[in-house]
C-alpha cells in the first residue's frame, strides 16, 4: 500500500472515530426524559377516618399515586409511581395497581400490584419512601385483590387467580387468603377457602376479592368463576376467624353474580355489596344478575336486608365499589356503554341508594367516556365521601348531610403527569 | 469528488435505469464481497454479467445498494452479509436499517415485530418473495418465521413502497426476495451456538441461462435456556432477585424451498417459489412468572409465481412491459395452553389464514421522456379463529386494487413521478360487514444535480384498512367494530444521495433523509362494556425525523458503516390529558456504525482465499414504554463482532459471530428478557 493511501485511510479513521464520538454525544441527549421526580411525602395527623386518602392514577399502563386529607387538599401531587425506579423485567408500579378497602391502620401506604406482577409494595406517606416489597406469587401469576390488616403485623391478602399446577413452592395453590406476618413482609401461610363453595359446581373457584373486618372476623367476598371465566356461580361471602386462620361460615347470595364491590356501614351493622352480573361477552351486559345487595349479620348468619336490582332500580350494572356514606345512604358508581360509533351509549353514573325509602340519587354523570367514575370512598366520621372521575380527569369530594351526599367540589391534583384517577384508599 | 469514467454511448436514460443494478454488481466485485454473486431481479431489467464488463457508465450509488423498484423514494438494501452472518435472525439483520425500530421479545426464534418510521407493526407490511405475510388478525408480521438462508436481498421502502404493492404501508414496507437459481450447485451448512443454537442446512441447484431450479431444506432447533435476572416485580428491593434459566423457549423449525426460473424466450423470465415453514415451540410467557407448558405450533405454506414480459414489437427496445403474480398463503397457528398460563383465557386457539392473490400491471414507455404503468390486483383473505370452549371467527376479505403511475423526465436529470391507487375492501363475517374504499396517492422527483450528487423528495397520503380482526372480533374479550374507518395519513420526505468513488483508495456514499409522517383515526382499544373492549379510531401521530447512512471504503480493505435516525414521535390525539407525549417504544436516536476488514489472500496450500472481520454497534437511546412517560427503558447498546474464512473460491466457509458482546440486558418490551452475549458458528460447503 502507498504513504498516500495509508495517510487517506488514516484520516478516513479519524474523521470516523470523531464522527462517532459526536453521535454518541447526540444519543445521550436524545434519551428520553426522565419521569417527573417524587415531591416528597406528607405528614398528616390521625384523625376520626385515619392519616388521609391516596389517590392511584392509571390508564392501565403506568400509575402514579398522590395524597390527599380528608378535607380535599393534595398534600402530594406525585408520591410515588411507575417510574419511581429504572424498570427491570417490569416497572416499579405496573398498570394495574389498587388500593386495599379497609383503611391500613398501621399508617402506610399499601399499593397492590395486581396483574400480572402480584407485589405489595409498603410506602411511608411521610418520607414517600418504599419501606418494603412482598411478591406474593409463589409461582404464578396470583393476582392480589386486596390486603387486611389484622394487628401484631399479621394480615391477610386475597389471591383471585389459582395455581393450575401447584406445589412447587409453598402455598402456591391460590384462590385464597395468604398470611403475612412481619408486618407483610414475610408469607407465612393460607386460608383455603374452598369450604365456602360448598354445594356450588365443582369447577367453580373461590376467586375471593374484597375484604372487610366485622367484628372479630373477617368478611371476604368470592367472586365463584371458574378457572376460564365460562361458568359463574350466585357469589358468596366467607367468614374468616383470623384466630384460627379457617372458614367459620359462608353465606350465599342467590341471583348475585360478578360482585366485585363490598362495603360495610358506619357501625359496622350492615354490609353491602356490589354486583356487576353474569359476563356475557357481549357489547349490551346482562342485568339480570346485578345489583347492589345489602345484608345485615345476624350472629353466624347474614340476613339480606335490601337488594337493588339493576334491571329494575339501577339501570345499568353497579361499578366495582360502593360505601356507606351513612347508616341510611350507599354510594355506588355504574358503568355505562361505549356505542361503536365511539359515542357513549350509556353514561357512567354516580347514584345514591336510600335504604329507607328505596330510592336512588343521581349524583354524578361521566362526560364523554363511560368506565371512568370510578372507586368511591366514603368517611362518615369525616363527613365526605369521594369519588374518582377520570373522564375528567379529577377527584370529586361530596358532604355528607343527612339527606345525602351534598357540595361536589372537584380536586386536580395537579401531579403534571395528567394520568386519569382511578382508585382510592385510605391509611 | 469525481467521475471515474465517461458515460457510455446508450441513452442516459436507458443508463440511469441500469445505473443502481450495475452499480451493485461492479460494487460487489471491486469490495471483493461474496455479494459478487448476488443477481439484481429480474423486474429491473438488469444486463447479463456479460453486460456489465462491457458497458462503460458511471458507477453510482455502488456502496449503499438501493432498492429497484421505485428510484425516488428512499430505500435501503440488505444483502451478502448483512443477511448471511450465521445466527443472524431478520430483525437482528433490519434493525440496522435508518427508520427501523425493532421489538423482540426474546431469541431468535420468538415473536419479533418490525416498524418503519414511527409506524406500528400493523402499518409496516412485510413481504417474502412476493407474498404478503401479514395475517387479518392483527396484521403484525412475525420476523421471527422469516428464514433468512435462502434470501437474496431485503428491501427497505422507508416511507413509500412501490405502488404495486399489496398494501403500502403508512411508513414504509420491507420486501424480501429469495435467491434465484442460476448455476449448478450443491449446497450444505452446519450451525451451532449458544443456548443450544443448531442448524443443518441442505440445498442444491441446476439451472444455467436459460433455467434453473432449486430445493433447500433447512432444519434447526434452539432450545433458548438463556439466563436473566428475575427481580420478582420488586424493583426496590434487589435481596430477592435472582438469576433464572428461560424456560420452554425452545423452538425447532424445519423450513423447505423450491425455486424455479424459466426463460421465457427473449421475451422475459417467469419465477416460482413454493415454501414450507413449521415450528413447534414454547410459548414461555413475561420473564417473572413464565408460562411453563404453554406451547405454539405454526405451519405455513407458500407459493408464489410471477412473469415479466417484453410485450411490444422488440422485446430488448424495453418500451414494454407485463409483469403478471400470483400468490397462496396458508398459516395454521396453534397454541396450547392447557394451565391458562397466558392471558387469553382459553386451553387451546386455532388461528388458520389463508389468502390468494393475482396481481397483473402493464408497463408503456412511449418515448425515453415518458413512463406509464398501470395495473390491478385482487385477493381474497380468509381468517378462522377457533378457541376451545368459547365462540370463535369466521371472516373473509375480497380486495381489488387498480393502480397506476406515470414517470416523466422533462430533461435528462430530473424524474418526475405520480402513483396512485384505490383499493376496495369487501367483507363478510359476523355482523354488520365493513367495506373500504382506500385511496393512496404519493408524487416524487428525482433530481440529479451533478454526477455525484441527487436528491429526490415524496409527498404521499396512505391509508390503513382495519383487519378482519379489529372488525369483527378476536375473542370474547376483544370484540370487533363494524364502524373502524381507515387509519391514514400524508408522509412526506426530502433527501439527499451523494456518491464518490475512489476505487484506489477512498469512496464514500452518503444518504440523508429528512420526513414527516403524520396519522390520524389510529385504531386502539377501549373498554366498551362489561368485561369487553372494542378497537375505536382515537389516535393521532405525528412523526418528524431524519435518517443518515454513509459507507467509505478505505484502500479497498476496510468498509466503514454509519446509520443515524433521529426522530420525534408524538402522541397529538385530541383531549388527551397526559402530559407527556412521546410515542412508546420509539428510540429519539438509533446509532448504528461498523467497520470490517476484508482481505482476498492468494491461495496457499490451504486453498485460504477469503479472510474476513468486523464489528458493529448498535445504539439505541432510552424510549418510554407508556404513554404517560413514567416508565422509561435505559439505552441499549448492540456490539457484535464476525469473522469470515473463506477457502476453495467458496468451496468451503467458515463464519463465525459474537453478538451482543457487551453482554446488554435490556429488553424491547416489559416483562421479556432478551438473550446476552451469544456465539454462533456456521461452516457452509459447496460444490459447484
Amino acid at each position: 500500500m502507498s504513504t498516500s493511501r495509508m495517510q487517506r485511510c488514516t484520516q478516513g479513521a479519524t474523521i470516523a472515530w470523531r464522527g462517532s464520538v459526536v453521535v454518541l454525544a447526540l444519543t445521550s441527549a436524545c434519551n428520553a426524559p426522565d419521569p417527573l421526580p417524587s415531591t416528597g411525602g406528607a405528614s398528616l395527623d390521625e384523625g376520626p377516618c385515619g392519616h388521609g386518602l391516596f389517590v392511584i392514577t392509571s390508564d392501565y399502563q403506568s400509575t402514579s399515586t398522590a395524597i390527599v386529607d380528608w378535607s380535599g387538599i393534595v398534600h402530594s401531587a406525585r408520591l410515588i409511581g411507575s417510574g419511581s425506579s429504572a424498570p427491570g423485567l417490569g416497572a416499579a408500579l405496573s398498570g394495574d395497581v389498587v388500593a386495599p378497602t379497609e383503611r391500613v391502620e398501621s399508617g402506610r401506604i399499601v399499593l397492590i400490584d395486581r396483574f400480572p406482577a402480584g407485589v405489595l409494595s409498603f410506602v411511608d406517606p411521610e418520607t414517600a419512601e418504599v419501606l418494603h416489597q412482598t411478591s406474593l406469587g409463589t409461582g404464578f401469576a396470583a393476582n392480589p385483590q386486596d390486603y387486611l390488616e389484622l394487628g401484631g403485623g399479621v394480615a391477610y391478602v386475597s389471591r383471585y387467580e389459582s395455581n393450575a399446577s401447584p406445589g412447587a413452592e409453598a402455598f402456591d395453590e391460590g384462590s385464597d387468603l395468604l398470611i403475612l406476618d412481619d408486618d407483610g413482609r414475610r408469607i407465612a401461610g393460607r386460608v383455603d377457602l374452598s369450604g365456602a363453595l360448598e354445594g356450588a359446581d365443582p369447577e367453580l373457584l373461590p376467586r375471593p376479592s374484597r375484604m372487610l373486618r366485622l367484628d372479630e372476623s373477617v368478611v371476604v367476598l368470592l367472586s365463584a368463576y371458574s378457572r376460564s371465566f365460562t361458568l359463574s356461580g350466585d357469589a358468596r361471602l366467607a367468614l374468616v376467624d383470623p384466630m384460627t386462620h379457617t372458614v367459620t361460615g359462608w353465606a350465599a347470595l342467590p341471583g348475585a353474580r360478578g360482585c366485585s364491590a363490598l362495603a360495610r356501614s358506619p357501625s359496622g351493622a350492615r354490609i353491602a355489596v356490589g354486583c356487576s352480573g353474569s359476563f356475557g361477552g357481549t357489547s349490551t351486559p346482562t342485568l339480570d344478575d346485578a345489583g347492589v345487595v345489602v345484608l345485615r349479620r345476624d350472629g353466624a348468619d347474614f340476613v339480606e336486608e335490601a337488594r337493588f336490582v339493576a334491571a329494575e332500580v339501577l339501570g345499568d350494572p353497579p361499578g366495582f365499589s360502593l360505601a356507606f356514606a351513612s347508616e341510611r345512604h350507599v354510594v355506588v358508581p355504574s358503568f355505562g356503554r361505549l356505542a361503536t360509533s365511539g359515542e357513549a351509549a350509556r353514561d357512567d353514573r354516580l347514584l345514591e341508594l336510600d335504604l329507607e325509602t328505596g330510592s336512588v340519587r343521581e349524583l354524578l354523570r361521566s362526560e364523554r367516556e363511560p368506565f371512568t367514575i370510578g372507586e368511591v370512598r366514603c368517611g362518615a366520621a369525616c363527613g365526605a365521601c369521594f369519588v374518582t372521575d377520570a373522564d375528567r380527569g379529577r377527584v370529586v369530594r361530596f358532604s355528607i348531610t343527612p339527606g345525602g351526599l351534598a357540595s361536589p367540589r372537584s380536586l386536580e391534583l395537579g401531579d403534571g403527569v395528567g394520568l386519569p384517577p382511578r382508585y382510592l384508599g385510605g391509611y | 469528488v469525481k467521475s471515474q469514467r465517461r458515460r457510455g454511448t446508450r441513452g442516459r436514460r436507458a443508463a440511469a435505469q441500469h445505473a443502481v443494478a450495475l452499480s451493485l454488481s461492479i460494487a460487489a466485485t471491486w469490495l471483493g464481497e461474496a455479494a459478487a454473486h448476488a443477481e439484481l431481479p429480474a423486474q429491473s431489467g438488469t444486463p447479463s454479467d456479460g453486460d456489465a464488463e462491457t458497458l462503460d457508465v458511471e458507477v453510482r450509488g455502488a456502496l449503499l445498494p438501493r432498492a429497484t423498484k421505485d428510484p425516488t423514494v428512499a430505500s435501503t438494501v440488505l444483502e451478502g452479509d448483512a443477511l448471511d452472518a450465521p445466527g443472524r435472525s431478520a430483525a437482528e439483520a433490519l434493525a440496522r436499517v435508518p427508520g427501523v425500530q425493532i421489538a423482540r421479545t426474546g431469541g431468535a426464534t420468538d415473536l419479533a415485530t418490525l416498524g418503519l418510521r414511527g409506524a406500528t407493526a400493523a402499518q409496516t407490511p412485510v413481504y417474502l418473495a412476493g407474498v404478503p405475510l401479514f395475517d387479518e388478525l392483527a396484521r403484525a408480521t412475525d420476523l421471527s418465521t422469516i428464514p433468512l438462508f435462502m434470501l437474496r436481498r431485503a428491501e427497505v421502502y422507508r416511507g413509500n413502497a412501490p405502488i404495486e404493492l399489496d398494501r403500502l404501508g403508512m411508513g414504509g414496507a420491507i420486501v424480501f426476495e429469495p435467491e434465484l437459481p442460476r448455476a449448478n450447485r450443491l449446497y450444505s451448512a452446519v450451525g451451532l451456538g449458544s443456548f443450544g443454537e443448531r442448524s443443518l442446512m441442505l440445498g442444491g441447484s441446476v439451472g444455467g441461462r436459460d433455467s434453473g431450479a432449486a430445493l433447500a431444506l433447512r432444519a434447526d432447533g434452539f432450545d433458548g435456556d438463556f439466563d436473566y435476572t428475575d427481580d420478582r416485580g420488586t424493583l426496590f428491593d434487589a435481596s430477592d432477585d435472582r438469576t433464572r434459566t428461560r424456560r420452554n423457549a425452545d423452538a425447532r423449525t424445519i423450513d423447505g424451498w423450491a425455486i424455479g426460473r424459466l426463460r421465457l424466450g427473449d421475451r422475459g423470465q417467469l419465477s416460482t417459489v413454493a415454501e414450507a415453514f413449521s415450528r413447534e415451540q414454547g410459548s414461555p410467557g413475561i420473564g417473572a412468572i413464565p408460562a411453563t407448558r404453554a406451547r405454539a405450533r405454526l405451519d405455513r405454506r407458500l407459493v408464489g409465481a410471477s412473469s415479466r414480459l417484453a410485450c411490444g414489437d422488440d422485446p430488448h427496445d424495453g418500451r414494454c412491459e407485463l409483469v403478471v403474480g400470483f400468490y397462496g398463503r396458508s398459516t395454521d397457528y396453534l397454541l396450547r395452553d392447557p394451565l391458562l398460563e397466558l392471558p387469553f383465557g382459553v386451553t387451546e386457539q386455532r388461528t388458520r389464514g389463508t389468502g390468494v392473490g393475482v396481481n397483473l400491471s402493464l408497463t408503456g414507455r412511449p418515448s425515453d421522456l415518458v413512463e406509464i404503468t398501470g395495473g390491478a390486483a385482487q385477493s381474497v383473505e380468509a381468517l378462522s379463529v377457533e378457541p376451545r370452549g368459547a365462540a370463535g371467527l369466521s371472516a373473509r376479505r375480497y380486495a381489488a386494487r387498480f393502480f397506476g403511475a406515470a414517470t416523466l423526465r422533462p430533461v435528462p436529470s430530473l424524474a418526475l413521478r405520480a402513483a396512485g391507487a384505490v383499493g376496495s375492501d369487501r367483507t363478510e363475517g359476523p355482523g354488520t360487514p365493513p367495506s373500504f374504499l382506500s385511496p393512496s396517492l404519493r408524487g416524487g422527483l428525482l433530481y440529479e444535480a451533478a454526477s455525484f450528487v441527487s436528491f429526490y423528495a415524496n409527498l404521499g397520503r396512505y391509508v390503513r384498512v382495519p383487519t378482519l380482526g379489529e372488525s369483527f372480533g378476536a375473542s370474547a374479550t376483544m370484540l370487533g367494530n363494524p364502524e373502524l374507518s381507515l387509519e391514514k395519513g400524508p408522509t412526506a420526505d426530502i433527501g439527499a444521495r451523494l456518491d464518490i468513488v475512489d476505487t484506489r483508495a477512498v469512496a464514500i456514499s452518503a444518504e440523508v433523509t429528512v420526513f414527516g409522517r403524520y396519522a390520524s383515526d389510529l385504531i386502539a382499544y377501549r373498554r366498551s362494556s362489561l368485561g369487553v373492549q372494542r378497537p375505536y379510531n382515537v389516535g393521532s401521530a405525528r412523526v418528524l425525523g431524519l435518517e443518515a447512512l454513509a459507507r467509505a471504503v478505505l484502500a479497498e480493505l476496510v468498509t466503514l458503516d454509519l446509520g443515524l435516525t433521529a426522530t420525534d414521535p408524538r402522541d397529538i390525539s385530541e383531549g388527551r390529558r397526559i402530559e407527556a407525549d412521546l410515542l412508546p417504544y420509539q428510540s429519539r436516536l438509533v446509532v448504528t456504525s461498523g467497520a470490517s476488514l476484508e482481505i482476498r489472500p492468494d491461495t496457499g496450500p490451504l486453498r485460504l482465499d477469503r479472510l474476513g472481520l468486523g464489528a458493529s454497534v448498535l445504539h439505541r437511546a432510552s424510549r418510554v414504554a407508556d404513554p404517560a412517560g413514567l416508565v422509561v427503558l435505559p439505552e441499549q447498546t448492540l456490539l457484535e463482532a464476525d469473522l469470515v474464512f473463506g477457502f476453495a473460491d467458496a468451496g468451503l466457509t467458515v463464519r463465525g459471530r459474537a453478538s451482543n458482546l457487551l453482554d446488554d440486558r435490556t429488553t424491547d418490551l416489559i416483562g421479556l428478557p432478551l438473550p446476552g452475549r451469544a456465539a454462533h458458528l456456521l461452516v457452509e460447503g459447496a460444490l459447484r
